[in-house]
This record gives C-alpha cells, structure tokens and sequence, in this order.
C-alpha cells in the first residue's frame, strides 16, 4: 500500500510535468493548427540553457533566462518558419517541424555530448516524510509548480483578451481576423508560451532521482505526445488528464514491473503508448478533443 | 448610368475597377462602387455573381481563400484599403459581419462580443461600445453566459451584428444578414440595420432578400459574373424593368429565354414575401 501511494504520487508528479508539455502542444495545435513535432528540441533547448548558465549565473537566474529563451526559440520558429512557410496544408507545417526537431536536436546532442549536466537546482536529492510515504523534496515541488502554472495558464485562458483572441483564432481563424485580432500575433505568442512552458518542464524532468540533463532528455518529452494525443489535441483539459494519466501509468508499470515481469522489462516506458492506441480505439477524438460536427 | 452616380470624393467607401483572382479564376473585373457616408448601399446578385468576393477583397479575406487583388483600388476616407490585412481595415473603421453569422460557438455571448472588441482602442471605449450594442440587441444581455453555439439563428445574427459593432466601425459590411431566418426575425434584423445606419454608420448590404435589400437601401448595385451590369437608386431600380424581370420574380412572357438566375431569384424572393 505504501509502495502504491509512492508510486502514485511519484506518478501524479511527473503526470503534472508531462502536462505542462501536452499543454504548450496543444496550445500550438489550437491557435495554429500545426502539430509542433519540435517540442521536444524546444524542450531540449530550454533544458540545456538552464544547465549550461547555472554554474555561472546560479540556479535561479539560469532558470529564468532558460525560460525566456525557450520562448524566444519558440517565436523564432513561428516567425522564420511557420509563418513564412506558404504551403497549402497544416500537415505539411508538421513535417516542417519534424525537419526543426531533427536540426536543433541534433545540434544540441552534439554539443551536449556525453556528458550529463546537473542543473544545481536547490532540492537537490532530499526527500520529504508524509506519514510512511517518503518522496523526494523535488517530486513535490514539480507537483506544485506545474499546477500553479497550468492554474494561471487556464484562468489566462478563460478571462484575458489574449485567452479570448486564442479561442476565437482556434474555432475560426477567418472570422476572428474579421474582428481585428491579429493571427500573426496570436501565433507568436502560442508558440513562445508553449517554449516557456517546456523549459520550466526540462528542469523537472532533469532534477533529482533524474542524474540530470543528457542526450537522451528528449526522449522522456516524447512521451508527452501520447498525453497530448490521448487527452484530445485540441483541449487544455485534456492535455492535463492526459498528462495525468501517462504519468501515473508510467510510474505504477515502472514499480510494479517485477510483478509484471511477463510483459517483459521496461514495460513503463511503452505503457504511455500503449494507453493512447487503446483510448483512441475507443474514443477517436481523444477524451476531450472535439469530435467533427457540422453544424447548419 | 452614370448620371445618377454618387458624386466623385474622397469620403466614403469606393472600390475602383477591382479585379479579383482565385488562383487562375477571375472572380471579379473592374467593379466600381461608391458608398457615400451615411448611406445603404445594396449589393444585388445571383450565387456566384460575386458578391462574398467583394465584401472580401474590402476587409482583407481573400488570402483565406487564396484570392488575391489583381487590379484596382479600394479605398475608405480617402486611404487605401487595398492590400491591407484584416485587422488593419477593422482599425480603420471598416468591419464585416460574415456571411452565415459564424458566431464563436464554443464561446458565451459575453465573450463573443468581448472579441469583437480586441481590436478597439482602449478599456473605455470598448465599455461604451458593449453599452451600445446591449442597448440595440437587449436579448445578448440576458444570454450574455450562454454559449453562443445555442443561440437561435435570429439571436446569432443579431450577436454576429453586435460582435462586429463592439469595434465601432464607421462601415459596416452585411454579408447576407437575413440568410435563413423567418421573415418576421428578417424584418427586426432589418430595422436594426436601419438604425445602425440612423446612429451615421454607413451600410454596404449584401442581401439575397431583394425586396427587403431595395427597402433598405438607397442606391443598388448588380453584380453578374463579376461585373457591374446595372446600378442605381433604388426607387428606380424598382420601377424599372431590369431589376423587376430578373430579381422581384415579376416575369412577363418574354421572359422564357433560358436564364438560369431567373428561377433561383423567383423562387427566393417568392419565399420572403
């Protein structure tokens, strides 16, 4: 029972984190209907600041600086790329993004080389005792600051005029130039937040029990793909229980994978995959994606 | 023709010798119109004959439909609108109410009209615009948290109308606005107009209803096939023949030449009555 709740809340931690991920995807996939293959390197490269700039400019000011420059990454993508691209269909935009990935992750990679780079956060590997359940001080800082952040996130959403003009552009982009929001705008600023928001998600995906920032960072930001997709791509509720559930999934196959020993080792790492192909079989559109309706 | 043109000027809205391609389709050519301040103009015409194309070469919409201006020039107040995207034309005064209502489904009325608003000046003015646009349409008050995806189809022609508004345009442009509706919500959608024109915004109508579009306005244009085939004020307009024969549903005998707008119009203007 212990183990469960460890693993549970270990799992509702990182689920959190996956979120953070899933919702700068999603908010891409709304306001701009492309879907950015290049978060990952986003990820990557907000990750790889923050841990290059810590040792001269300490934890915090890396932080900050990792953050903003991952947005700045974000726009630039928008608006040498994305904007510029005059191509007739949004896929074709996706497969422009995988070509970004694979550039920028490349690079990075390359400059990360073998090396593992701590982020000399300030939790380091302390653990925190609630009752019998022990977990680490970085697990629940995470918990804490992707809720905060996707708290803001979604009232910013619902009550400001940036929120408003997102949602407009996102079910018609037509009509809402019409109105005299400018789409260009609404674009930038979707892809800087969703940089933002990866960056704040690499420090956490990096941080204690994680050694810390490698090649391999990307790849644990690909699993929140499937919490993107599962949840719904177009809905930021969605991408929160999507991330949810991947994460949780991913940390109780994880503990309990020697009582799942027949489905073989490193079954929590596929699990999140696993999920998304049985979610879509039953609801095509994700849980809270919207289904195509016309409506007369 | 021309006798009876507005006077030449800077005021107003004039569209000079437009042409409009989609892709290698010329959709319009030498389309020339004026709406003086302060006034209806009507835009006549069969399905096809132009009319969307034009309302959206003047706000900026046609790369939406990967239309583009291939000559003329439009312009409002004496500046070029032409060339400009969307959001500037609304900056300069200059809105369109889109054809089909196209309210923000998923949104509640409040926000709708709160979108409308984004691209006004400040705070304060948006403010005095909700006041104005409660005060025209009291029902978007009441609903005001309702999404608007379950509104009525008059009371989201009335909230498209009053979206558009809330970025007080001193143009308006009504793309089919009574599309659609029951003819006693046609006829409150159509005072509205009038109002909104008596408080000095001037009105560029699209309207498939002829009869209602003719008693709106005070000067009408026929587009056919993209071209400008017959203008003028619209007591004329009425009185004559052309307008009657091929748009009212009044057919004398010699009409039996196989004219495919005919029976289209008969049929839409039968249903309005």
């Amino acid at each position: 029972m212990i183990t469960f709740l460890e693993l549970l809340l270990n799992g509702i931690s990182i689920g959190a984190v996956y979120a953070l991920i899933a919702l700068g995807f999603v908010v891409i996939f709304k306001a701009t209907e492309v879907v950015n293959f290049a978060h990952a390197s986003l990820l990557l490269a907000g990750g790889y600041l923050v841990a290059r700039l810590q040792p001269v400019v300490g934890f915090w000011a890396a932080l900050l600086i990792g953050v903003a420059s991952a947005a700045v990454v974000g726009a630039l993508i928008e608006f040498l790329i994305i904007r510029r691209a005059n191509v007739g269909s949004q896929s074709v935009l996706a497969i422009v993004t995988i070509g970004v990935d694979i550039v920028l992750t490349t690079e990075l990679t390359r400059q990360i080389g073998t090396e593992i780079l701590a982020l000399g956060d300030p939790w380091g590997d302390s653990v925190v005792h609630l009752g019998q359940v022990t977990i680490a001080e970085t697990r629940i800082v995470a918990l804490f600051t992707a809720a905060a952040l996707i708290s803001m996130f979604l009232l910013a959403f619902k009550y400001t005029g940036w929120g408003i003009a997102m949602r407009a552009t996102a079910e018609d982009a037509e009509t809402a130039a019409l109105m005299g929001i400018r789409l260009g705008r609404v674009s930038l600023s979707a892809w800087a937040v969703a940089g933002a928001l990866a960056a704040v998600a690499a420090v956490f995906l990096c941080v204690f029990p994680t050694p810390g920032l490698d090649r391999g960072t990307s790849l644990a930001a690909i699993k929140a793909f499937p919490a993107a997709i599962l949840g719904g791509l177009d809905s930021t509720t969605g991408a929160l229980a999507g991330g949810l559930i991947v994460g949780v999934t991913e940390a109780l196959m994880t503990g309990y994978q020697n009582q799942l020993a027949f489905l073989g080792r490193g079954i929590g790492d596929v699990a999140p995959f696993l999920v998304m192909i049985v979610i879509l079989l039953l609801r095509p559109a994700g849980l809270f994606g919207t289904r195509e309706t016309a409506r007369v | 023709m021309d006798v009876t043109a507005p006077p030449p000027g800077d005021a107003g809205l004039a569209v000079r010798d437009l042409a409009v391609n989609y892709g290698p389709v010329r959709a319009l050519r030498e389309v020339t119109l004026r709406v003086p301040p302060g006034s209806i103009v009507a835009v006549l015409g069969a399905n096809g004959a132009g009319k969307s194309t034009l309302l959206r070469a003047i706000s900026g919409t046609l790369r939406f439909h990967r239309g583009s201006v291939g000559g003329g020039v439009i312009s409002w107040a004496g500046t070029r609108l032409s060339g400009l995207p969307a959001p500037a034309v609304v900056a300069r005064g200059v809105t369109q109410v889109p054809e089909g209502r196209r309210v923000f489904a998923r949104m509640t009325v409040e926000e709708n009209l709160r979108a409308g608003g984004l691209g006004a000046r400040g705070a304060k003015e948006s403010a005095a615009a909700r006041e104005e646009v409660l005060a025209l349409f009291p029902v978007l008050a009441e609903r005001a948290h309702q999404r608007a995806g379950l509104l009525s189809g008059g009371e989201q022609q009335m909230l498209a109308i009053g979206r558009a508004l809330m970025a007080r345009p001193s143009m308006l442009l009504l793309d089919e606005p009574t599309l659609g509706l029951a003819p006693l919500v046609a006829a409150r959608i159509a005072q509205t107009v009038k109002e909104i024109n008596a408080r000095g915004t001037s009105v560029l109508l699209i309207e498939q209803n002829v009869t209602l579009a003719m008693s709106l306005a005070s000067y009408a244009y026929v587009l056919e096939v993209g071209e400008v085939v017959l203008e003028g004020p619209t007591a004329e307009l009425a009185a004559g023949d052309e307008v009657r024969r091929r748009y009212l549903g009044i057919t004398g005998p010699q009409d039996e030449e196989p004219r495919k707008l005919a029976p289209a119009r008969l049929k839409i203007a039968r249903w309005s009555a």
